[in-house]
């Protein structure tokens, strides 16, 4: 039996469950604070992420940091 | 109404001022339209959930308010067992290990009891691990046998068998070693049985 | 964070600041470190061979899930028993409550999966219906319901009290679940950390396991801070959005 490809594929269900919801409740509350006129101020948004594309960044959903 | 009244009216409703408090009966009859589908579907979450734990309860009560049978518990229990099927739980005697056919052989032992039993499907890889503790599920057959304790008229007849793994952990050195042995393990049992111990990694 | 200063109330609004940003770039660093440790530097086990790497993930996510649900149970008797006193109404209680919620079933979630994986390579199978699955399917479910509740909509204070209680009735079987392996006789080891012996895993593998759970809290501590700015983010379109449905409700009366 493979052990190795189960347990990779914990580490990887595991690793990317975390990424999807830390993405997911960023990009939430950018989308809010977009909706209301708060939320994302020009001192912690990166210039090329203030705006309504910035979801279209290749690099967005490996970065979730903001 | 001529135009002109129209005309007057118009001004007049913009000036209405926009943070007039709302009367609460309007602004709750908005709030409810608004929440209906929301809460519909999340409702129908709630209910699958109370369903779900229902079941799961009653699957528990079906099956694991006595998960297992110890060795000697299942021995004392042959006649009222019969062929009813259970879960047996023990620890496998390495030296008694050998194929059959298609089956697997081998004896558990708990609490100074030893089993024979013969597997019918594969066991899974840490089988091989000497004294690993097993979950063997299945019924007693009458055949006559012998086992280290003895003669015996039963064997278990197991067509599922679940490692039962411990909680130590230790780095592999390389060695080829057997889980650890409670040091009580064997304490009060026939010398024939105590005496097993020495074939610990065989 | 010095430009957003004169921003003032917003920039409490936002789910980013210098503190959190830290953590969050720490917490991901020692998730890397982590895999690291878990996957290539910790040694194979003496009888388990590699499928031990498992446990470096279902263990922290369990302890996450359990110290979640116990925040979330403290923040809900906090509502209930203070919250109508307070200057916010308990809103700050209930938004924690509700973060700490939602992180902990992320986490038994993957509690569930990777035991669900590592029983499959070392027991044999996937699932047994045994005490100590069973009562955790138990809570996993019960928390499924917790946030059902949290999410159907109703006044708002309503929607807090209902919840609160829900999180107390759920945290009832926090204790079972954690001691069924002793009450009960179960496929499932008993626990790896205990107080009341020595440990059963020690050196590389016990260094491991605490590092991968210090990992597991950084991560959890971020998810929870920035879900925690993201409910009451949340209560605020709620509020405007209802407004502008008074008024449009209002505009549309007259012009009827």
């Amino acid at each position: 039996m493979d052990s190795w490809g189960t347990i990779l594929l914990g580490y990887g269900i595991t690793f990317g469950a975390i990424g999807v919801y830390a993405y997911s409740i960023l990009s939430r509350s950018r989308t809010i604070g977009h909706e209301l006129g708060i939320g994302v101020p020009e001192s912690s948004a990166r210039p090329h992420l203030a705006g309504p594309g910035d979801l279209d960044e290749p690099d967005s959903d490996r970065s979730p940091r903001r | 109404m001529s135009d002109h009244s129209d005309l007057d009216a118009g001004p007049e409703l913009d000036l209405r001022p926009r943070t007039e408090p709302v009367a609460p009966s309007e602004a709750e009859a908005i709030r409810r339209q608004l929440h209906r589908r929301r809460r519909r579907w999340w409702g129908l979450v709630a209910a699958l959930t109370v369903v779900a734990a229902g079941l799961i309860i009653v699957q528990f009560l079906r099956s694991s308010t006595l998960y297992f049978r110890n060795v000697d518990e299942a021995v004392a229990q042959r006649d009222s067992l019969g062929t009813r099927r259970f879960r047996l739980q023990g620890r496998v005697i390495p030296s008694s290990v050998e194929t059959v056919g298609d089956n697997v052989r081998f004896e558990v032992v708990y609490n100074c009891k030893v089993a024979a039993v013969t597997q019918t499907t594969d066991p899974p890889e840490l089988f091989d691990t000497p004294w690993i503790p097993v979950v063997l599920e299945g019924h007693w057959i009458s055949e006559n046998t012998s086992t280290v304790d003895g003669p015996d008229d039963h064997v278990f007849l197991s067509d599922r068998i679940l490692v039962k793994h411990t909680n130590e952990y230790s780095a592999d050195n390389g060695e080829r070693v057997g889980v650890t042995l409670p040091p009580d393990f064997f304490e009060g049992c026939d010398p024939a049985l105590s005496a097993l111990v020495d074939t610990n990694g065989s | 964070m010095s430009g957003a200063s004169d921003r003032g109330d917003s920039r409490h609004l936002m789910t980013s600041s210098v503190a959190t940003r830290v953590l969050g770039w720490v917490g991901l660093a020692s998730m890397a470190v982590m895999a690291l440790l878990g996957l290539v530097i910790s040694p194979r086990d003496r009888i388990q061979g590699e499928a031990v790497r498992l446990l470096y993930i279902h263990v922290p996510t369990i302890w996450v899930a359990y110290g979640s649900f116990i925040l979330t149970a403290v923040a809900s008797a906090l509502y209930l028993w203070r919250g109508s006193s307070r200057e916010d109404r308990g809103r700050h209680y209930d938004r924690l409550a509700g973060a700490a919620g939602e992180v902990a079933v992320l986490f038994l979630a993957l509690t569930l999966v990777t035991g669900m994986l590592w029983g499959r390579i070392t027991w044999g199978v996937f699932w047994q219906w045994d005490a100590r699955l069973t009562t955790t399917a138990l809570m996993f479910v019960s928390y499924l319901g917790y946030l059902a509740i949290r999410n159907m909509p109703a006044e708002i204070e309503a929607r807090s009290r209902r919840a609160a209680i829900a999180a107390l009735l759920a945290a009832v079987n926090i204790p079972i679940v954690h001691f069924s392996v002793e009450w009960w006789r179960t496929l499932h080891q008993k626990a790896s950390i205990r107080s009341d012996r020595n440990s059963e895993i020690t050196g590389d593998m016990f260094a491991t396991l605490m590092f991968s759970l210090l990992a597991f809290t950084l991560v959890a501590a971020w998810l929870m801070i920035h879900r925690y700015r993201l409910v009451r983010l949340e209560e605020i379109r709620e509020e405007e959005g209802l407004a502008l449905a008074v008024s449009a409700r209002r505009a549309e009366g007259v012009n009827a």
